[in-house]
């Protein structure tokens, strides 16, 4: 194995402990979202919601469409494509945390939806079929990875051409941020 | 947040795997107060930061982006005008 593999799985390790290590969060991605759209997401799954954004309402969905959450956690975007889709619509989630992906099962049976499904897998290697979604939604989650370009190229292979992503994730500036700051083992994480 | 990309290089990446149309349709501050609230950043980072960082930046550690992007659509999507379809274009019939 090359030492940027190793580097690779490392960084998958690190953030895979930090997400599987978490106690209830206060919902640190909630304060990006309307009240109509909270009222959609179950109370307990606002705590959740540790997303950097509000991505749904700019990929216009309509009825009908097919949507990919990609780190999808626990779910709230998800659950928030599920009802704009409706019964003709379909909504997958991916993340790579089993206990996420148990947490949004859980969510979506509390709000009542039947159009959602979450499965357990890695944005670096999606478990969709090729042109299979209208829309890709991701929300604070490319940042985490190693490999992003391979990310990206994932999203690009399950869209059908014409298909659209919204996309919210942190950026940096261009001057670094000091050393032992980007060395910090929580500040991949986080 | 170490593993976040500059803008400009996160726009470069979606573009090279086939992305077009990029729209950056919101841009919002992160500073040391908004990661405070996320427990992913552990206190001994957060405290890291306010060490280090300029009081100027602590508002802006990084910047939350959102945008849009479209995979094109295939060409049988859109059949180019010129071709085959000239002779049944009702308008053009003799
Ligand atoms: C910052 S949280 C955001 C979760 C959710 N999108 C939200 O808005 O609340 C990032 C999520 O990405 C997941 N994740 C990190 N790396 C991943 C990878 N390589 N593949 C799939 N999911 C990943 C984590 O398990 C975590 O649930």
């Amino acid at each position: 194995m090359t030492r940027d593999l190793m580097f690779q799985d490392e960084i998958k390790q690190l953030v895979a402990d930090a997400y599987h290590d978490l106690d209830e969060p206060d919902g640190p991605g909630s304060v990006f979202y309307d009240d109509t759209q909270l009222a959609r997401i179950p109370p307990s799954a606002r705590s959740w919601m540790l997303g950097v954004g509000n991505p749904v309402p700019h990929a216009r969905l309509r009825p009908g469409e097919h949507v990919a959450d990609l780190g999808c956690g626990a779910g709230a975007d998800a659950l928030l494509a599920a009802a704009e889709v409706g019964d003709t619509g379909h909504v997958v989630g991916v993340d790579l945390l089993p206990s996420m992906v148990e947490r949004a099962r859980w969510f979506a049976a509390e709000a009542g939806h039947d159009n959602v499904e979450f499965v357990t897998g890695e944005m670096e290697s999606l478990p969709i079929p090729d042109a299979s979604v209208d829309v890709v939604v991701n929300n604070g989650s490319v940042n985490l990875c190693a490999r992003k370009s391979r990310v990206l190229a994932e999203a690009f292979r399950i869209l059908r051409p014409g298909g659209r992503m919204a996309v919210a994730d942190l950026t940096i500036h261009e001057e670094e941020l000091p050393a032992e700051v980007v060395t910090h083992p929580s500040a991949w994480a986080g | 947040m170490s593993g976040a990309l500059a803008e400009r290089v996160f726009a470069d990446k979606l573009e090279a795997v086939g992305f077009t149309d990029l729209v950056v349709v919101d841009r919002r501050p992160f500073g040391l107060r908004d990661a405070a609230r996320y427990p992913l950043f552990t206190p001994d980072l957060i405290e890291l930061m306010h060490r280090l960082l300029p009081e100027e930046r602590q508002d802006q550690v990084a910047i939350a982006i959102t945008a849009t992007v479209v995979k094109p659509p295939s060409e049988a999507d859109h059949p180019d005008d010129t071709a085959d379809t000239a002779g049944t274009d009702p308008a053009r019939a003799p």
